[in-house]
């Protein structure tokens, strides 16, 4: 059985899922941007795969335009985490509810 | 083989108790992601995956893990109930929904395994700085503004004193 579309889509759907989880479940601030990263290389993968599958190579452009956001969710994400942290003295998600209503 | 490693590893990165472990786990995710994009022949977007995201993002991670110098944790999940049953519920219906539409993509699969046979050029750096410097080149600058609003906007929020 050769490895179609289908199976990329589907290990790109799993990445993504496994994501999702990471950002819902986990209380660690550190932990919960990893899980972003996931699901933003999840949908990388899906582009790619399709810019495969129609031979375009636009998708590979989309997913380059993808990574320059990550990199720089990351530097914010990162900087807001260390100044959080440096105020609060915690990552934990449930102990800086500051903001929540 | 490749993608097996790769969801292993992200299941490990959202299940080690200590982020240092989850940060090795991520470099291997992002790793096997890479040598999927070149089983697609996307060689730049490889070399970029590897180059980006295990070389810098994945260092900026670590630096932060350290210089937090953060302990394992007792829990790692949150601690009320509701939340977390509301999380799986949700984290499974989405699993249901994405794998049906990987299953759903099988329509386009015909006989070959892909529509289009890639060209000898396709997904090298060649080609792909051909179209990014033509028809996308007001994205490109944008992307390059974003990237340099995100470095000012990190140094200012860290920085104790404006």
């Amino acid at each position: 059985m050769p490895v179609t579309l289908s199976h990329y889509l589907a290990v790109s759907a799993m990445l993504f899922v496994i994501g999702v989880a990471g950002v819902l479940l986990r209380k660690n601030l550190l932990v919960v941007l990893m899980s972003i990263e996931l699901m933003l290389n999840a949908a990388n993968l899906a582009f790619v795969t399709f810019s495969r599958t129609f031979g375009g190579i636009d998708g590979q452009i989309i997913a380059l335009f993808v990574m320059t956001v990550a990199a720089a969710e990351v530097a914010v994400g990162l900087a807001i985490l260390l100044a959080v942290s440096r105020v609060r003295g915690t990552t934990d998600v449930d102990k800086i509810n500051l903001m929540k209503w | 083989m490749a993608s097996l490693v790769a969801v292993s590893s992200a299941a490990l990165v959202v299940t080690r108790k200590n982020p240092v472990h989850s940060v090795l786990f991520l470099i291997v995710c992002l790793l096997s992601v890479a040598l999927l994009f070149l089983l697609l022949g996307a060689q730049f977007i490889a070399a970029l995956q590897v180059i980006v995201y295990a070389g810098a993002i994945v260092v900026l991670f670590l630096f932060v893990v350290m210089l937090l110098n953060v302990k394992k944790e007792v829990t790692i999940f949150h601690s009320s109930l509701a939340h977390r049953l509301m999380a799986v519920i949700s984290v499974i219906v989405l699993l249901v929904q994405t794998l049906a539409i990987a299953v759903a993509s099988m329509v386009w699969v015909r006989k070959e395994a892909w529509m289009t046979e890639p060209s000898m050029s396709f997904g090298t750096v060649q080609a792909v700085g051909r179209v990014l410097f033509a028809r996308y080149l007001f994205q490109f600058e944008v992307a390059s503004i974003l990237l340099l609003a995100a470095m000012v906007g990190a140094v200012a929020i860290v920085k104790k004193r404006l």
